[in-house]
């Protein structure tokens, strides 16, 4: 039995680095998809999921958009999802620096500087983390660019390491997994179970 | 005829440019063996068999290679490329190219001392660049491509000298050896039809094409199960 092993540990800590990992065929698949569904939230998936888990993240739009010479990422990253909210505007550039980040680091630090050098030691604010991966689901929701799903799995396995049961980011997280595990479900079934 | 030499480290890549360098009677002037002597890989019967059905012995180390067939190399005993020891030896050989085939990322102070590295980059670019981006094309394409190209200090924006596609494998072991045969095939392209010598390369746009990260294991096996199932 295959246990799904990229979301133990202490990835904050200790991240993983996903290099040369192993092929476990179908058993792989499944056990990842046993591991998520602890968190998967238990509703339809629909336009009105989408824009709920927005309203959750952020309940009124009240954001100070000036953005200064530090950058606060929380701030930044929910500016970038009320752009995509309100104007279906999808700042890739803001977007690509952030998943680049994430990637060759696996953590998000809470302030950077005019260069996105961090400037604070603080990467365990979960928000951020899940701003960042349901930018990223969008992103893929979008283009169909797998870059942004493939940031977004790696952001929760993260969170799905770091929260637990009554953990304050259990139903925003459950929202996130939803909408993962659908977008894997149909990869699935597109690229394996119906490709020529 | 330009000088072209090669570094080669202990992996799957390198040997399966040696192997078909020596197979195709190419002749290099100068050959390099980067090896920290970790204990080497093992293979499975599989593996081994598939890897000479795609040309090279898998199980054959570099060193062995040019040990039996009675090369002049140099060995160092470190396996980073930007090692101070490599970069002074490099600068007073006659080769102008290097094949580059791993040990890290060629930083500034080795990519300036006046010869030019060959890279093997399995993607397409400017729509593949970055890691593991046959995973993305099989997924994207339904096929992979390599790029040669002349290494510069962007990550896989230097002038190209040869692109080539091919199909996606019917095997699991995209890592080990289809990586290293798509790889070392359009190495002998090159060399064969002495590109190097032409210099007729294609500048890259650098400012288009799309960069990915490593690939997470879900969508890796997504890709391979496209290949296999």
């Amino acid at each position: 039995m295959i246990e799904y092993k990229y979301n133990q540990g202490d990835l904050l800590n200790n991240p993983q680095n996903y290099n040369f990992t192993e092929f476990g065929n179908w058993d792989f698949l499944n056990a990842f998809k046993k591991s998520r569904n602890k968190f998967s939230r238990d509703s339809d998936m629909s336009s009105d999921l989408l824009q709920n888990f927005f309203k959750l993240l952020i309940p009124n739009l009240d954001i100070d958009n000036n953005l200064h010479d530090k950058i606060e990422t929380d701030k930044y990253l929910k500016i970038i999802l009320i752009d995509i909210f309100q104007k279906n505007l999808f700042n890739y550039n803001h977007i690509d620096i952030f998943v680049k980040k994430f990637e060759l680091t696996k953590k998000l630090f809470e302030k950077y500087n005019e260069k996105f050098i961090p400037i604070s030691k603080n990467c365990f604010n979960l928000i951020n983390y899940i701003l960042l991966s349901f930018i990223c689901l969008l992103c893929y929701k979008q283009e169909k660019n797998l870059k942004y799903l493939n940031t977004s799995l790696k952001l929760n396995d993260t969170l799905t390491n770091q929260i637990s049961k009554n953990h304050k980011y259990l139903i925003p997280l459950e929202y996130l997994i939803k909408i993962e595990l659908n977008f894997i479900d149909e990869l699935i079934e597109e690229k394996i179970l119906n490709h020529d | 005829m330009i000088k072209i030499g090669i570094i080669l480290i202990e992996n799957e890549r390198s040997k399966s440019y040696i192997q078909k360098i020596i197979n195709n009677k190419i002749i290099l002037n100068d050959i390099i063996l980067l090896t920290d002597n970790k204990n080497s890989k093992t293979y499975t019967l599989e593996q081994r068999t598939l890897c000479l059905q795609n040309g090279f012995k898998i199980d054959e180390s570099v060193e062995k290679t040019l040990t039996n067939n009675n090369f002049n190399f140099k060995k160092f005993n470190f396996s980073e490329i930007n090692h101070p020891e490599l970069i002074k030896y490099l600068k007073n050989l006659d080769s102008k190219y290097f094949i580059f085939s791993g040990g890290g990322i060629l930083k500034n102070e080795i990519l300036n001392i006046g010869k030019k590295f060959l890279h093997l980059h399995p993607g397409i670019v400017p729509h593949f660049r970055g890691s593991t981006c046959f995973y993305y094309s099989i997924l994207k394409n339904n096929d992979c491509g390599v790029t040669a190209f002349i290494m510069d200090e962007n990550l896989d924006t230097g002038n190209i000298v040869l692109q080539k596609t091919f199909s996606k494998p019917n095997h699991k072991f995209i890592d080990e050896i289809y990586d290293a045969h798509i790889r070392s095939e359009t190495l002998i392209d090159v060399l064969k039809n002495n590109l190097l010598d032409q210099e007729n390369f294609q500048k890259q746009d650098d400012s288009i094409g799309e960069t990915y990260f490593i690939i997470h294991p879900v969508l890796k096996h997504i890709a391979i199960l496209n290949c296999i199932d």
